[in-house]
């Protein structure tokens, strides 16, 4: 796919995990009538500063999972590569989400000398396997659904305008390469793991 | 101060709805018009265009508009309002998963070689034009909402 739709995907799909997060999580929120209690203590700079940042980390994240390889390899029918590392991203930005403002908390105390560097070092350990962990539950749940619009949009996109790039024998060589590849040793690493 | 970022924060969520509303309305309508023509260059470049205001539009939408919610101290979902508010939430869940597939699409339409045919016309007008009907319907939730 042209580098320019591969721009557009990204702050798309970027764009809607955090919009899809925001509006999965207020919903059901409100509904229990848990919203309503928070939200006025939250704030709204705050609520600006953290929406900007899971924003930032969500493109960041979904510019490394989609790779113009990745991405040619999931037009064509491939869906083991995107998953691994769709729940890959979204393992780190659930790390970096605990991090960041645990970091901004804590840095006075850190550089004057922590008065409690274990009890800080474990917090950290507990913490960024849990955050790991959920961050990869929700990469791979959004994922699935970005694998989902991808399905359907080549169901309703029109046919008879032309050649499709992805459906060119290099397009489709590379990627079945890569699938087969993928498919075949189920214990390889992800796609791009080490980077 | 803080009267003054509440109504900062409610002109920026009428003024995301303004590029969302207005931009869907606007490809829908050159649409039509270059069906009529046989053409389909200029609703290309404009769906392009709008698919990438959209997501930044959106995402004002989202952050404002759970501001709004915290800054009005919104009553509680037994209420009529809650009920309605509920109704909104979970059209814009539905709203953003469709408005997911339709810039897949665009996309997929866009990395053709050479310029889109004219068989994507009816396309823009299908999707655009169901995208300013869902716009639409929210604008009267939220009328609904801010005025009774």
């Amino acid at each position: 796919m042209a580098e320019a739709d591969r721009r557009l995907l990204v702050w798309t799909l970027a764009s809607f995990h955090v919009a899809g997060l925001t509006v999965g999580f207020a919903l059901p929120a409100y509904a229990s009538g848990g919203l309503s209690d928070v939200l006025p203590e939250f704030g709204t700079v705050l609520g600006f500063l953290g929406y900007a940042y899971l924003w930032v980390l969500s493109f960041l994240a979904t510019r490394w999972v989609l790779t113009d390889e990745v991405l040619e390899a999931t037009l064509v029918g491939a869906v083991r590569p995107v998953i691994l590392r769709g729940s890959a991203g979204g393992g780190l930005v659930g790390l970096a989400t605990l991090l960041g403002p645990l970091l901004l908390l804590t840095i006075q105390d850190l550089l004057s000398g922590p008065s409690n560097p274990a009890g800080i070092a474990l917090i950290v350990a507990i913490g960024s396997g849990i955050a790991t962990v959920v961050g990869v539950a929700f990469g791979l749940v959004f994922t699935l659904l970005d694998l989902t619009a991808v399905r359907i949009a080549g169901l309703v996109v029109p046919d008879g305008d032309g050649p499709n790039p992805m459906a060119t024998e290099a397009a489709v060589g590379s990627a079945t390469e890569q699938t087969e590849s993928a498919e075949s040793t189920p214990d390889s690493e992800p796609v791009g793991e080490g980077e | 101060m803080a009267e003054t970022l509440h109504v900062a924060v409610r002109t920026l969520h009428v003024l995301g709805m303004v590029v969302l509303l207005g931009g869907a309305g606007t490809v829908w309508y050159v649409a039509r018009r270059d069906g009529r023509g046989g053409g389909s260059d200029t609703a290309s470049s404009l769906a392009t265009g709008y698919e990438w205001a959209f997501w930044g539009a959106l995402g004002v939408m989202v952050v404002t508009g759970v501001g709004n919610l915290g800054a009005l101290g919104a009553p509680g979902p037994e209420t009529r309002w809650g009920t309605i508010l509920l109704v909104k939430l979970a059209l814009v869940a539905v709203f953003v998963l469709g408005s997911l597939v339709r810039t897949v699409a665009i996309a997929r339409i866009d990395a053709e070689e050479g310029r889109p045919g004219p068989a994507s016309v009816p396309f823009y007008r299908r999707a655009y034009g169901a995208t300013t009907a869902a716009l639409l319907v929210l604008v009267v939730l939220a009328e609904v909402l801010a005025h009774g």
